[in-house]
């Protein structure tokens, strides 16, 4: 069965579950009595759009179960209209009626009524043949929607523009792609069914409806749509929350919504496609298979509309009791219960020292030295945990640290702004994080900033940009997550963003001009940002109009002329009622203190990348905006939560869990917070030239600085917005780097080094192990390493420079040196 | 069993087949499937054909596909097998019984019982069309007397100042992209063919209305063309971008100019005969040598396709999808081209500005050009509602025509330009008179259900 093609698997197994009725639920796992029928009740008002009944159950124990297959469907009038045993409801005249349903030994009953016009209406080019050219991928990229097109045949890209596409099919070069005499030769169907040698291959099957309407299409005169057309306005997925098992089936119903209200089911026409490649599998009708434990996201595409529904697939209930949820916290709150529909049990709290190290490394950079160690493991106090993060905030690493994150977010670089430039932004942005200034009124400064480093250094921001296209791209990556570049050119291909969302914010921003700065001649890199007040709206070339300042994803506000249309930006950009802003960076915060983004990745949101607990992240947004953009406090909420502090050990429940935050997930310290930690270790410092003497790597202004320990670990180069830019993986010449490089031999041995250092001391040799697993991994050592080191210690007989040289080399080589636990 | 019943058949076909694999039957279809997009005549990747019984037994690059009776030693067998099979190519890998079928055949030993077979639907001329067809090309006799319009598959020939009823010449291709009266109003080329398959020519005598002869070329049709101003020789752009130039008076072969990179759309004569006035797909306009069958002078790149072409005492003219019309002096533009022998040889002395005489702007797309006989006049068609009709000397407008069926793929002057004829996509025929922009006559050209045509379907 395994070598056999998806296709014909679903196929055979397929016919085993129709001919046999084999129910998809174990004995133990009857369902309850109440069917759920999708939808609730139905109007039909094309002779030519059929439309799905979904028929499902939910088990005692908590699984949904699709019942569709194996339902009995019937028609109370049969003359209004007809159901097929696929539950596929057809009209036949007008009329109501009900459809009954029967499954599991239950009944349920919808309304159906008909309302077709008196005339039949004929097949359309963009509710019906446009769709075809998209399931059967004509319009690909790869094919003829390539913007050359294939062998001098082009269409817009995923159907972007119906205009262009109907002249290219039904009129270019005299009709040659159509014959409406002779249908079934045109040359558009010959190809699409490889009837002549086609490159892309069979895309259409011959006698597939998707044949047959475009088929009738030409027949009937290959005719272009009314300027009346009813609009798509929107699209949705029915179910939207599947909870299942591995190996069963769940059909999924797509329907697309019209501005006359009609709604036309299109799950055969749509396209399913599952984000999670090892949970489950989409067939071209809808059909999802779970394959495995986890959780998926599965995507719904129906011309350029995106809709989005969620399946679980658990393991079997092995009487889990689902955990309190407490609403101390929101964090715990909606992680425990998210853990709980997945019957989760969440890791234990980690001890007093994982969870310093964690705590500090994450909020300053750095690990916690011995004797801040010694005296928090000492500390009776039961808010003690509380109270360290409440120092940690307050401490000068805590600001060189974040801001060195915002600077690498907001590019600052001597790369491309003068040394005074940098170095004034990089105070600008201590000052705004050491007063922890909202960061609304963070935003708003930096997007609204002018000038040269000696008018506001904040305007920096701006002369990093090469052009427009560059700051509108910064500008909604930084601010909003959201990625904007495939928009440039066509339609978002998995999100709902057009040129005219593009062209929209590009306006806002086009009248900043950056332009050397007359009044530092002669300094490199000098510049100074320029307004053109009048500079006149931004072109969307598909239209080839001028395309008026329109907020992402927003409306057009009217401005008066002559306005800083950034400030009307950056305004509405920081309203408590923005859904791109507050929720983007406590996402981005978020990511920050574990292993991933509830949305990830953090700077690419979008509707088909949906987040991994909805809940969780709209009341964390919400607290967000209610503290004024605090970030502090944002901080402080996600640390001093339960889930933060979780032990990395999973437990019997919790193994495959690598997405809800059951446990904590080992990451690798960021390049800085490495290089740092590894210099208080040794108390041996890292001299970076062109930087003050003193610096450490997390106040180092830019990423241009020679030091191959920081770009072999990652260091953000700022040339790019991204969070992709900080390399945060492990790879083997790291790990040669740690065995055989300089950084720690150089280290361990120098006379002035930790080892030797101690040795001064006259510890024993016990206090010498501690002090040395203090220094090296911020913890004491356990039982069984104090034998083994102290044994180590004892093989180098007189040697004891050596032996403790060796011990710190060996423990800084050791995984919980380069990781938090 | 959701819409699953014809994959069913073809489960059940494999499983008959297993005994005796035909290739006929079972293979073919196969190859047809998931091959031969690359591995046919056009495209041959790899040097391998799977569309032809000869290429098939020859293999490709790599060797020979098969060897009968050894599956595990066939190229066919191995290339589709393993955990990530070579081929097909970007495509989902074929399925098992597919693969166990291709194995079976090899097995037993990969007879070709028939060659492959391609099941192309019969083209039907309707007697009464559904839809009227659009008229893809016109031509108005030199006298002014007859008018030609291309229907699709047929060409209609009609009189222009009686209500004769008109005389359908059928052809068997799917479409007909160009006719034409020759200068000396006895010959009527039609020249078209079927799109990705083969290009065609047909002659016919005007007086007796039989075809005079018939020709396939190549696996494009044609585009649009031109006969020389001798009627010994017609040329036609190609979808391969060579200029074709037929010989009419014998049976010679066409002779080629390969120029462009892409569909030649449109080409005419010079008005001595010596040169050729090429537009294309490929967005420039180009002229070439007659005598040498060599490219002159690429003489202008376009924003977007070249439509239509068309060439006075003095210019080449040139328009398309960019709105814009331009003529070329083409004295200027080949000034220091080498006209005789073989190729390019010397360097052209002027550049673009020097030799551009620009016409007004246009409102829409150019679709089709068309000059008078004397040359003296130069009829405009765009996808606008206006059909003009500018003085070649001064490039001046001298008749706008505003109620015409919209929008015109076609125009066709006679020999002083004083009639017109233009064919619209909605199928619709005008003979207009351009002294007095007075419409002449106004047909369907063929008969069209409903459409003041009363029978039975």
């Amino acid at each position: 069965m395994r070598r056999i093609s998806a296709v014909f698997s679903a196929v055979i197994s397929a016919f085993l579950i129709s001919v046999f009725s084999v129910p998809v639920f174990a004995a133990d796992a009857e369902p309850n009595r109440s069917l759920v029928i999708v939808p609730t009740s139905l109007e039909l008002t094309h002779p030519e759009r059929p439309h799905s009944i979904l028929v499902g159950a939910r088990t005692k124990a908590g699984y949904d179960v699709d019942l569709t297959d194996t339902a009995g469907f019937s028609c109370s009038d049969e003359k209004v209209a007809k159901v097929d045993a696929q539950g596929w409801v057809r009209p036949v005249a007008n009329g109501s009626a009900f459809i009954i349903v029967r499954a599991g030994g239950s009944e349920a009953k919808l309304a159906v009524t008909v309302k077709m016009a008196d005339k039949a209406p004929g097949v359309s080019f963009r509710q019906d043949v446009m769709p075809v050219l998209s399931k059967g991928g004509c319009n690909a990229g790869a094919c003829h929607g390539y913007s050359l097109g294939k062998n001098g045949f082009k269409l817009s890209l995923r159907g972007a523009d119906p205009e262009k596409d109907y002249l290219a099919l039904a009129d270019e070069f005299s009709e040659r792609r159509i014959n409406r005499h002779n249908p079934s030769a045109s040359l558009l169907l010959l190809k699409g069914m490889g009837d002549i040698p086609h490159e892309g291959g069979v895309r259409l099957d011959h006698g597939s409806a998707m044949h047959q309407t475009v088929l009738r299409w030409i027949a009937e005169g290959a005719k272009d749509d009314p300027a009346s057309l009813p609009a798509l306005v929107s699209v949705a997925i029915e179910p939207k929350i599947v909870t299942t098992s591995p190996g069963t089936r769940q059909q999924f119903q797509i329907t697309a919504r019209y501005s006359d209200g009609s709604i036309r089911d299109v799950s055969r026409t749509g396209i399913t496609t599952v984000n999670t490649e090892r949970v489950a599998r989409a067939d071209e009708f809808g059909l999802v298979t779970a394959t495995d434990f986890g959780e998926t996201a599965i995507i719904a595409r129906y011309e350029n509309i995106f809709a989005v529904a969620n399946l679980l697939v658990l393991p079997p209930d092995k009487g889990f009791v689902p955990a309190t949820v407490s609403k101390e916290n929101p964090v715990d709150e909606h992680v425990s219960a998210k853990l709980n529909e997945l019957r989760l049990k969440p890791s234990v709290t980690t001890d007093d020292e994982t969870f310093l190290r964690r705590v500090s490394v994450d909020l300053t950079g750095l690990q916690p030295s011995p004797d801040k160690v010694l005296s928090f493991v000492g500390d009776t106090g039961v808010d003690k945990r509380a109270r360290v993060v409440e120092g940690l905030l307050k401490s000068g690493e805590f600001v060189d640290w974040w801001s060195l994150k915002w600077g690498d977010l907001l590019q600052n670089s001597r790369n491309v702004s003068s040394d005074p430039a940098v170095f004034a932004f990089r105070e600008w942005i201590r000052a705004a994080v050491s007063r922890n200034m909202p960061l609304d009124k963070f935003a708003r400064e930096i997007l609204s900033a002018r000038g040269s480093y000696l008018d506001n250094p904040a305007a920096a921001f701006f002369s990093v940009s090469k052009d427009t296209d560059d700051t509108l791209q910064r500008v909604t990556q930084v601010f909003c997550g959201v990625r904007m570049l495939c928009a440039r050119c066509h339609p978002h291909p998995f999100e709902n963003w057009t040129q005219a969302d593009y062209y929209g914010v590009h306006s806002f921003f086009n009248q900043v001009a950056s332009k050397p700065d007359p009044r530092l001649a002669g300094v490199a890199n000098a510049k100074t940002v320029l307004l053109n007040k009048s500079a006149v709206f931004s072109v969307n070339p598909r239209t080839a109009k001028p395309q008026a300042p329109k907020y992402l994803g927003g409306t057009e506000p009217k401005l008066e002329a002559g306005a800083d249309r950034r400030e009307e930006y950056a305004r509405w950009l920081t309203t408590a009622e923005n859904p791109h802003f507050a929720r983007s960076l406590v996402n981005r915060v978020w990511s920050y203190f574990f292993h991933r983004g509830i949305i990830d990745p953090v700077d690419d949101l979008r509707s088909t990348s949906p987040p991994i607990n909805a809940a969780l992240l709209e009341a964390l947004t919400k607290d967000f905006v209610v503290h004024k953009f605090d970030m502090q406090h944002l901080m402080r909420t996600i640390v001093n939560s339960s889930t933060y502090q979780r032990s990395s050990v999973p437990n019997e429940t919790n193994a495959h869990d690598d997405m809800n935050f059951s446990r904590s997930i080992p990451r690798r310290l960021p390049a800085e917070a490495l290089l740092d930690s590894l210099v208080q270790a040794t108390a041996v410092k890292e001299n970076f030239a062109g930087v003050p003497a003193g610096f450490n790597a997390a106040q180092l202004p830019d990423g241009n600085v020679q030091s191959s320990f920081l770009s072999l670990f990652g260091k953000a180069q700022r040339m790019e917005a991204c969070e992709c830019e900080r390399d945060l993986s492990t790879n083997m010449l790291q790990a040669l780097h740690f065995i055989n490089g300089q950084s720690i031999l150089n280290r361990v041995v120098n006379p002035t080094g930790r080892p030797a250092l101690l040795l001064k001391d006259k510890l024993s040799e016990e206090q010498l192990v501690e002090q040395l697993y203090l220094w090296s991994l911020a913890r004491r050592p356990r039982a069984s390493e104090r034998e083994v080191a102290a044994k180590f210690l004892t093989s180098y007989g007189e040697k004891k420079a050596e032996a403790a040289q060796d011990l710190m080399w060996g423990l800084l080589n050791s995984r919980d040196f380069t990781m938090l636990q | 069993m959701r819409g699953f019943a014809s994959i069913f058949v073809l489960v059940f076909a494999f499983h008959a087949a297993a005994e005796e694999v035909s290739f006929q039957r079972d293979v073919w279809p196969v190859f047809k499937r998931h091959c031969i997009g690359c591995h046919c005549e056009k495209k041959a990747k790899g040097n391998l054909r799977m569309d032809d019984v000869s290429a098939l037994l020859k293999g490709g690059k790599m060797g020979a596909l098969f060897k009968p009776g050894h599956p595990d030693d066939s190229l066919l067998i191995s290339q589709i097998s393993g955990e990530k099979p070579e081929m097909p190519e970007n495509e989902p890998p074929l399925s098992g019984a597919k693969v166990k079928l291709l194995r079976d055949w090899v097995s037993q030993g990969a007879k070709i019982d028939g060659p492959p077979q391609f099941e192309l639907p019969k083209l039907v001329i309707p007697a009464v069309y559904e839809t009227a067809p659009a008229v893809a090309s016109v031509s108005i006799s030199p006298d002014g007397r007859f008018g030609a319009a291309a229907c699709r598959s047929e060409v209609v020939l009609f009189t222009v100042d009686h209500d004769e009823s008109p005389r359908r010449l059928p052809t068997d291709f799917d479409l007909v992209t160009h006719v034409e009266f020759s200068p000396d109003g006895t010959r009527l080329a039609v020249a078209g063919g079927s799109p990705q398959r083969f290009g065609g020519l047909m002659i016919f005598n005007i007086t007796s209305g039989q075809k005079e002869s018939e020709r396939r070329v190549g696996s494009e049709t044609f585009f649009k063309g031109n006969f020389s101003p001798d009627g010994k020789s017609l040329a036609l752009g190609g979808g391969n971008g060579a200029i074709y130039i037929f010989p009419l008076d014998s049976d010679a072969p066409p002779k080629l100019i390969d120029l462009h990179s892409d569909w030649v759309t449109a080409v005419v004569y010079t008005r001595d005969g010596k040169q050729l006035v090429s537009g294309s797909r490929d967005k420039t306009t180009k002229v070439s040598s007659v005598d040498g069958l060599s490219l002159l002078r690429s003489i202008d790149e376009s924003a977007d396709f070249i439509n239509a072409v068309a060439a006075d005492s003095l210019n080449a003219i040139s328009g398309g999808n960019s709105k814009v019309l331009a003529g070329f002096d083409l004295n200027l533009a080949l000034g220091g081209v080498e006209v005789s022998g073989s190729g390019n040889g010397a360097r052209p002395v002027n550049n673009r500005s020097q030799y551009l005489r620009a016409f007004e702007s246009q409102s829409d797309a150019v679709m089709s050009l068309a000059t008078s006989g004397d040359g003296k006049l130069l009829a405009v068609a765009t996808r606008g509602a206006e059909v003009r009709v500018y003085q070649t000397d001064t490039r001046a407008k001298k008749v706008s025509l505003t109620k015409v069926p919209t929008p015109v793929f076609a125009v066709s002057l006679n020999k002083d330009g004083s009639r017109l004829v233009l064919g619209s996509k909605s199928g619709v025929v005008q003979v207009w008179d351009t002294t007095s922009s007075t419409l002449i006559k106004s047909l369907k050209p063929v008969p069209v259900f409903g459409d003041g045509f009363q029978g039975t379907r």
